[in-house]
């Protein structure tokens, strides 16, 4: 029975060389571990780092060992560092937490700051902070050049509001809405919007009436891919006929699902894709554009 | 003139044969009863004629043509039916179980006319029961209710009437009162078939009685030909008294 | 102390009285909402935000809740007539849950993108095997206790195929999706789907109401129903045809919606003096009055999850149901 240990990497890791059989059980963990490391140091990660659709690694991902993610598919790895998220996988990382093996858990990101500290934290945990530095430094310059302006001090990034039709909100099936401190507010905010949700006082996830929808007369209306494309009961309402006619100017912009399902530094282009709408006439955007940044 | 006329008719249920080679037929102002023991065949005489059952072998003739190349519409407006169980599912008024006997006259989408409405009250008039007619029909009496059958029989003026036992559970001044319409409706030109238990009322009020006996009709006469000692005992393996005098009864007596 | 008379109401002030229930049934479904305002203003600007909100969101919502409605409450009286069973109605009887098997098998599988119309087509299907397989386990002259559990066993049946589509979603979340089918909902509904499932409503309801005397004949058992001229085998056809068409269309748009064609039979049948022919018209008005009022207290009473119609219908119609066995126990055992 292994006995307890601290769930953090210990000193006496080399710094250079770091963990050489990574197992990740979260595509979110997959996507920042593929960034930060060569894949021949994991020695496990999930299957749905493989789909093109949802994993923004699928190339990277290629001939890495594919687990379910239960304890004995982990330990079959004979892992000496264990990646997990806080939702999914619990018995799993509740059972390493307990060994020798090291595990980190990274909860879900909501900002990019969360992100930024995603990566340095798994940086040391894997001797890549350098690069994980550079990836940080990337983002921030990419972001500051989508929405000039944008400064990232010690705090939280300053990111200015665009002038003019700046209003947007983020929907979603079966009504939701995120509103504060959730992960598409982030994008939206750093793209230079303003979320009407989060003016509505809303915080995390909401829901908004189809009718408080089109009385908050929105600028922007953004949709999540796969909800839009998909074919779902609590997804109908995305397509209702009252919002285009009783907002005809409204400008729609459909993200890809993936770059938001994940913190990661892919999640730039999801404010790549806004900050074009931003900018280009108001019928010009749509889906169209946005899936052709797929790849 | 045949009103109604079976050929050879051969009925089964579930592979079990019931008739076997039935032939009789029905003329008109006659009261004609149909008798026989329990499991004979009588009710399913009855069905066979309005359709319920089709029959295997044999036709089945009403005024002349098969019943197949008679109308639906014709044969309901023809044929008067009371079934044995005389339910009514739902707490209707009496007025309404008897009107239900126009149904036959009326289009779907048509409502009762009041040509239709006096003759559904002449119906409850002749039947003595026009006094219950906003009454539930679930609250009546035995007796009562069976007038109210007879009366929406009536209101449908058929020509020939089918009545399947319909005196059951009466006491005796009902059955006779039941006996007393149906004779009454035969001697106005139309013509009955009833289904009877009790030999005494068959041998009072019918003209002529069919003796069904394992599916076959082993008699058929007046009631002095029929209820002979012999039929009795072959058929019921019972002896009855009979009545001496002008009056010719039959009166089941004894086992054998 | 029952009453020894049954007197009719004149079916003329019963259509007048259900009829301006129900228009002021549909106009109190029009004005409420999230936002407030008037149906006046609504009405006076045309290109306001409130005109739309009223014609395109408010308008088809009420007019779906009218034909469901109508739908629910004229299948089960008709199912009633038919079985000569105050306790008929088609959720009970797993109707409402074979058309729900049928729509989300075609909404699932994707065959619904070859052809909109698919939908209400799946729904009817579904609900047409269900009375199908109704009448094969049970019967047509099947007792009460025999008829609600063949009706179990067909729920039973559908709620586990629906679950089982789950198995071609590809969204994680889609149990939710299927627990707002077994729930009904009308909201955020357009006039697409009015559209997609009117025809077959309005087909189901001519072969339902067309049906009102020959049900009425059946009161007196299926023989003398047969021997006053009423085909059988036809009505039964109607029957089945009518309620699959319009039960199963509604079905597909709105999801499974319960109990109101138990409670709306139930509470007129009096009123029409006890006639399962009368009682086919008013039932349809009344299903949608039950179904209108319940829409409005759907978004009327606040709550953080949506209040599901279905849901409101079901804490109306489980407790009637369970009080009505238990006044028919009596005649049933």
């Amino acid at each position: 029975m292994p006995g307890v240990s601290k769930a953090e990497p210990s000193s006496s890791e080399p710094r250079d060389s770091g963990p050489q059989r990574i197992v990740s059980i979260n595509l979110c963990t997959d996507e920042l571990l593929l960034r930060l490391v060569t894949p021949d140091r994991v020695a496990g990660m999930t299957k749905f780092s493989d789909d093109p659709e949802v994993s923004t690694v699928a190339k990277l991902s290629q001939g890495v060992r594919k687990i379910p993610g239960n304890i004995e598919s982990v330990l079959a790895c004979e892992p000496d560092l264990v990646l997990g998220g806080r939702f999914n996988g619990k018995e799993t990382l509740h059972f390493f937490r307990y060994s020798d093996i090291p595990v980190l858990i990274f909860d879900v990101a909501k900002s990019f700051e969360d992100i930024y500290g995603d990566i340095r934290r798994l940086a040391d945990a894997v001797g890549e902070r350098q690069k994980g530095e550079r990836i940080i430094r990337e983002m921030q310059e990419d972001l500051a050049e989508l929405n000039p302006g944008t400064t990232h001090g010690v705090g939280p990034f300053q990111h200015p509001v665009l002038e003019g039709l700046n209003r947007a909100v983020f929907f979603q099936s079966d009504n939701y809405v995120p509103g504060e401190g959730t992960f598409e507010n982030a994008v939206m905010e750093a793209a230079g919007f303003r979320n009407i949700a989060a003016e509505l006082g809303i915080r995390d996830y909401g829901r908004i009436d189809l009718e408080r929808l089109i009385d908050a007369r929105p600028d922007v209306i953004i949709y999540s891919s796969e909800q839009r494309n998909s074919k779902t009961v609590r997804g109908e309402v995305l397509g209702h006929p009252a919002i285009k006619k009783a907002l005809p100017d409204v400008r729609i912009v459909t993200i890809p699902t993936l770059y938001l399902s994940c913190g990661s530094p892919v999640s730039v282009e999801a404010v790549r894709i806004l900050a074009k709408a931003a900018r280009a006439s108001p019928l010009g955007v749509g889906s169209s554009d946005s899936l052709r940044e797929d790849s | 003139m045949k009103l109604i006329e079976t050929e050879k008719l051969d009925v089964s249920l579930d592979g079990m044969t019931i008739l076997n080679d039935v032939s009789f037929w029905i003329g008109k102002g006659e009261v004609v009863g149909l008798v026989g023991p329990n499991g004979a065949g009588k009710s399913t005489v009855l069905k066979a004629l309005i359709g319920a059952l089709l029959p295997d072998k044999g036709t089945i003739r009403i005024f002349g043509k098969p019943v197949r190349e008679v109308s639906r519409r014709t044969l309901a407006r023809k044929l008067g039916y009371l079934p044995q169980e005389n339910e009514v599912h739902w707490p209707l008024t009496v007025e309404r179980v008897v009107a239900f006997g126009r149904i036959p006259y009326l289009m779907p989408w048509e409502g009762l006319k009041g040509a239709d409405q006096k003759i559904i009250r002449d119906a409850m008039r002749a039947t003595d029961t026009f006094h219950l007619r906003h009454r539930r029909i679930d609250h009546l009496a035995g007796g009562e209710k069976a007038l109210v059958m007879i009366a929406r029989l009536l209101a449908g003026e058929p020509e020939i009437i089918l009545a399947d036992e319909p005196v059951q559970g009466l006491d005796p001044a009902h059955s006779i009162q039941v006996m007393e319409f149906l004779a009454g409706i035969a001697e106005n030109g139309r013509s009955v078939l009833v289904v009877l238990h009790d030999l005494a009322l068959a041998s009072r009020f019918c003209s002529r009685v069919l003796l069904l006996h394992e599916g076959k009709i082993a008699a058929s006469g007046s009631p002095e030909e029929v209820f002979s000692s012999e039929n009795l005992r072959s058929s019921y393996h019972i002896e009855a008294k009979y009545g001496n005098g002008d009056d010719f009864y039959v009166l089941p007596w004894k086992r054998i | 102390m029952k009453k020894n008379t049954v007197k009719e109401v004149s079916p003329f002030w019963l259509y007048v009285v259900l009829g301006t229930l129900l228009l002021a049934a549909f106009l109190g479904s029009v004005s409420v909402g999230a936002l407030k305002f008037s149906l006046w203003d609504a009405l006076c600007h045309p290109s306001s935000g409130f005109s739309f909100i009223l014609w395109d969101i408010r308008l088809p919502r009420a007019l779906l809740g009218l034909l469901v409605g109508a739908t629910l409450g004229l299948a089960g009286a008709a199912m009633q007539g038919f079985l000569r069973n105050p306790l008929a109605e088609p959720g009970i009887l797993g109707v409402t849950g074979g058309a729900a098997l049928g729509a989300v098998a075609v909404f699932y599988t994707g065959l619904i993108s070859i052809f909109p119309m698919m939908l209400p087509i799946g729904g009817i299907l579904g609900a047409f095997v269900s009375v199908i397989l109704l009448y094969l386990f049970a019967g047509a002259l099947a007792g009460i206790q025999t008829l609600i559990l063949a009706g179990v066993a067909i729920n039973v049946i559908a709620f586990a195929g629906t679950s089982l589509m789950l198995n071609l979603v590809k969204d994680p979340y889609a149990v939710l999706d299927i627990v707002f089918w077994q729930m009904g909902s009308l909201a955020d509904r357009s006039f697409e789907h009015v559209f997609l499932i009117l025809p077959f409503v309005l087909a189901g309801w001519c072969m339902l109401l067309w049906d009102g005397r020959a049900l009425e004949a059946l009161s007196l058992g299926e023989e003398t129903a047969l021997s006053l001229g009423i085909s059988l085998g036809s009505l039964r056809t109607r029957i089945v045809l009518g309620a699959a068409l319009c039960v199963g269309a509604s079905v597909a748009v709105c999801g499974s919606i319960g109990f109101v064609g138990l409670i709306v039979p139930h509470l007129l049948r009096p009123l029409v003096g006890y006639r399962p022919g009368r009682l086919l018209g008013a039932s349809a008005l009344g299903g949608a009055v039950l179904i209108l009022c319940s829409d409005i207290a759907v978004r009327m009473v606040p709550s953080l999850m949506e209040l599901k119609l279905g849901v409101v219908t079901s804490l109306l119609g489980a407790p009637f149901f369970l009080f009505l066995i238990f006044r028919l126990r009596k005649k049933i055992l």
